[in-house]
């Protein structure tokens, strides 16, 4: 049956934990006029009498352009307070919109405060003479999507494309409202592409490699070291897709790459990417100058059978037609804004072209322009809203320009769900910020995460990682047996390591397990952002930040000496590596290295994951070596220690936090310099 | 007192003779019309007591065309009112560094012991699917045998992480109606109540197959399943 009358749903989080009534009042989510908490303070409060509307929006049927959505504009109302946060728990459609809207770069053209001061979302155009042709620019310039369909980049003449992307006297045909708009097309992208080729600095490149490179080994590299984390080499593939779209790849499908890009841009743009381009995402994987030879060497195999020939423009002697070209290309990106996600020369200090969008939500129908669009009105089912707007827009963006009126703004081909979610997303900017106290993320520590959030989804930490119970994509590469081989999961790092290391590890990556041919890359980190990412995780795993108590007391000759007993008792080396793996040590069953524990892990960790390991990493290859099943009375095999567990498992703990030490060490005498590897 | 005993004699007779009749059995072999996989050699030095014996991967184990190792079940048509015996507990030992046997069943309820036979640490580690079932380890040969009473009906996978060629697998089922395939790919499936099943075979590394097998009264029907190599276990 189904129900007719019901609670709120998620009650106790969403109600009764963080958005109790009586201090926050019902408006908020539910609507209606004002911020009140009238009524509910005096608990004499009964729906559907003292209320009115109080359904809407929460079961309000919304039709946008012919589409139901039921409810979906109450996750608009979260972003009033919750609008420094990325994830927002029970608000998956704003959540979405949201990575959406960072992802493709709205901001870039459109001012909205919080986002203005994200790195610009394409690559820097200042030195693309090193990178590509010209050829290949004017393709690229003139259809992105024609040559990576599952780029970001949209398409600044959809008219050129396909005739019901423009309006358009309907006596013309499509094709030639197509050839009309080629024809604008291919004046101004040779415009466009003259100005970025003569601006771009000629740098020179570092000197191209000596080292001769081997395509076969250079593909036994990029399969291991990590890049396809990120990256997909095979046309179509879908395996990469960003965090807020189903529809876009997280980084470029690189099946064509070697179309596109000069073989000693490839060298140096994986030795060090950002060298190129400061603000790009791609870290550095360490590449030795060897290893960056046979991987470039591998990326110039892949290539299509397409040909991109130069314009006449950029032959020699046709310098003057070049620059002339070049002068109206200046105003032509002007006009689409061009520098709103790239940096060009001449452009550094250009303003954003779009409308604002801070307050947009907010915007009575009556302020938007709807040009010569008639069937809202006609049509009962399209009137003129606010949703139908900007659901028109986001679908068809010229839809509404006139000859009074040129609209600019380019063509993204969203799919109905991004669309929804964007819709959602700007409904949430109204400008309305309620009183300070009641903004999420007004606390150190909520902030922490907030801020960790945005680094963790900028920096695609979770192609990699299981971050707090999410991510790990790169894990599809790794099969049953092979498992062991994947990037850690690091979901309650925090509780696990030391904040001092996790900082220095993210400055500057040591190998924690040498053996793993994936690395954790060099993310050139600010000390700022290695400090908030560290503080995120200690955060989201709600354990002190900045950590100042160390726990481990030392242990008596005698003890220590016993507790290297029981370490060799229960064979922690069998997996455990000491400095660097013991002879013949399968690499497939090696552990971290108990060497680095002492500057690794918080103590009251190692107590709590040598109870049950499983508990704190589910899946883990740590077995349990007691039974903590009950907690009260643990159960232990081993003799030592007075046949005691607990005290056994805190001698472990010490013996761990101070190996290395005098009187302190591993069984058989197992120690060795720490092996920095690709450091 | 003639007629009592007559009667007794009866009654004698009759009992077992009826069980008799009202169950029979799911019975065939396991056969294996490819080529049969040349087993590669397991990589045991790591660890220097494993790497006293030098052994070939037995995970596909084919002799005359037939295949060992295949667990062979009831799916569907197993009545709710078997109740199947779980009084002694189905062994596993780690002995030279594998599981023996490396295929075994059970039934929920019934007690798993596994021993450690070896002088070297082992973790057993098993899985239902990709969930850690449990995970415990077992330092050398004195330490006392685990016991784990079967939960849930599945295949239950037992890997070790120290020696990571090591592999097991108990069949659990509630209703008991099972078998593995031994060396000439038999398999006997006893004390199955008349009627219709789904009967389906399982190899570790060639996957599932099912059919349908209808069971009369105190024969036994016969099944036949068909590997040639070319299957991949999906999970």
């Amino acid at each position: 049956m189904k129900p007719v009358f019901r609670t709120h749903p998620s009650r106790w989080t969403l109600l009764v934990q963080n958005h109790p009534p009586e201090q926050v009042g019902c408006t908020v989510c539910h609507g209606g006029e004002g911020m009140q908490t009238k009524g509910v303070e005096h608990k004499a409060f009964r729906h559907g009498e003292d209320d009115h509307y109080w359904n809407d929006p929460l079961t309000e049927e919304v039709e946008v352009m012919g589409h139901k959505y039921k409810g979906a504009f109450l996750q608009a109302k979260c972003d009033q307070c919750h609008s420094q946060q990325l994830n927002v728990d029970h608000a998956p459609v704003l959540a979405k919109g949201k990575k959406l809207f960072v992802d493709v770069g709205c901001w870039g053209c459109h001012p909205i405060e919080g986002y203005n001061d994200l790195a610009k979302r394409g690559p820097t155009l200042t030195n693309i003479t090193a990178k590509t042709t010209p050829g290949w620019l004017h393709t690229w310039i003139s259809y992105p999507k024609g040559w990576r369909p599952a780029t970001r980049m949209p398409n600044f003449w959809p008219g050129a494309v396909s005739a019901a992307a423009v309006p358009h006297p309907e006596e013309m045909k499509p094709e030639q409202v197509v050839a009309e708009h080629r024809k604008v097309r291919d004046q101004e992208v040779a415009e466009i592409a003259a100005y970025l080729w003569t601006s771009s600095e000629h740098a020179p490149l570092p000197a191209a490699s000596t080292l001769k490179g081997d395509a076969a080994k250079g593909k036994q590299i990029f399969d291991s070291v990590g890049c396809r984390a990120c990256h997909v080499v095979e046309k179509g593939a879908t395996a990469r897709r960003s965090e807020g779209s189903a529809e876009r790849d997280y980084a470029p499908n690189l099946w064509n790459v070697a179309d596109k890009a000069r073989p000693e841009w490839i060298l140096a743009w994986v030795k060090n990417p950002k060298a190129l381009w400061p603000q790009t995402k791609m870290p550095d994987l360490r590449l030795t100058d060897q290893e960056a030879a046979n991987v470039t060497d591998y990326l110039l195999t892949l290539r299509s059978e397409q040909k991109y020939t130069d314009p006449p423009e950029y032959a020699p002697g046709q310098e003057k037609r070049l620059q002339q070209l070049a002068e109206q290309g200046k105003a032509q990106i002007n006009k689409y804004g061009c520098f709103g996600c790239h940096d060009i020369k001449g452009f550094e200090n250009a303003q954003k072209i779009a409308t604002e969008l801070t307050e947009h939500g907010r915007k009575d129908p009556h302020l938007l322009d709807f040009g010569d669009v008639r069937y809202f009105t006609e049509d009962p089912k399209h009137r003129e809203t606010y949703d139908n707007f900007v659901w028109e827009k986001l679908h068809t963006p010229r839809v509404f320009g006139y000859e009074r009126v040129e609209t600019r703004m380019p063509q993204f081909d969203f799919s109905d769900d991004e669309a929804l979610a964007l819709l959602v997303f700007l409904k949430g900017q109204t400008g309305d910020r309620p009183d300070k106290k009641f903004l999420a993320g007004q606390d150190p520590v909520k902030q922490a995460v907030h801020r960790g959030e945005q680094l963790v989804f900028w920096n695609g930490c979770r192609n990699c990682h299981v971050v707090e119970g999410r991510g790990g994509t790169i894990r599809d590469l790794f099969n049953d047996d092979n498992q062991s081989f994947a990037p850690p999961i690091i979901t309650g790092e925090g509780w696990r390591v030391q904040p001092h290391w996790l900082f220095g590890f993210l400055k500057g990556p040591v190998p924690l397990r040498p053996w793993l041919e994936v690395r954790m890359p060099t993310f050139h980190f600010t000390d700022a952002d290695a400090t908030d990412v560290v503080h995120y995780f200690a955060a989201a795993a709600n354990k002190p930040f900045p950590y100042l108590t160390a726990e481990a007391p030392g242990l008596s000759a005698a003890k220590a000496k016993e507790a290297t007993g029981l370490m060799a008792e229960l064979k922690c080396l069998s997996c455990h590596v000491v400095g660097k793996l013991a002879p013949n040590q399968d690499p497939s069953s090696a552990a971290p290295n108990f060497q680095l524990a002492k500057t690794r892990l918080r103590p009251d960790w190692i107590i709590a994951w040598l109870q049950n390991p499983n508990a704190l990493q589910e899946g883990t290859r740590m077995p349990s070596f007691w039974d903590f099943s009950d907690p009260a009375h643990p159960t232990t095999n081993y003799k030592s220690f007075g046949g005691d567990a607990k005290a056994q498992i805190e001698a472990l703990r010490d013996l761990l936090m101070h190996l290395g030490e005098p009187g302190y060490s591993a069984p058989g005498a197992r120690t060795a310099e720490l092996t920095r590897t690709r450091g | 007192m003639t007629k009592l005993r007559i009667a007794a004699m009866a009654l004698g007779c009759s009992l077992p003779l009826a069980a008799l009749a009202a169950d029979g059995s799911i019975e065939g072999t396991v056969d294996f019309t490819g080529k049969a996989p040349t087993p590669a050699k397991l990589h045991r030095e790591a660890d220097p007591y494993c790497a006293k014996k030098p052994m070939t991967d037995p995970a596909v184990l084919v002799k005359s065309g037939k295949l060992e190792n295949v667990w062979v079940h009831v799916t569907k048509g197993a009545p709710a009112t078997l109740k199947p015996d779980t009084s002694k507990p189905a062994e596993i030992d780690q002995k030279d560094c594998m599981y023996t046997p490396r295929m075994i069943t059970a039934v929920v309820g019934q007690k798993i012991t596994a021993k450690n036979g070896d002088p070297v640490l082992h973790n057993v580690h098993t899985y239902l699917g990709a969930t850690t079932v449990f995970n415990k380890g077992m330092p050398n040969d004195k330490t006392p045998a685990l016991e784990y009473v079967a939960k849930d009906e599945g295949m239950l996978r037992w890997k070790c992480d120290v020696h990571p060629w090591m592999r097991g697998y108990t069949g659990i089922t509630k209703h008991g109606l099972q078998a593995v395939s031994g060396a000439d790919g038999s398999f006997k499936i006893d004390n199955v109540p008349p009627g219709k099943y789904t009967v389906e075979s399982w190899h570790e590394k060639y996957g599932v197959k099912t059919q349908e097998v209808t069971v009369e009264a105190g024969k036994p029907a016969k099944a036949t399943f068909k590997y040639d190599g070319t299957e991949k276990a999906t999970g």
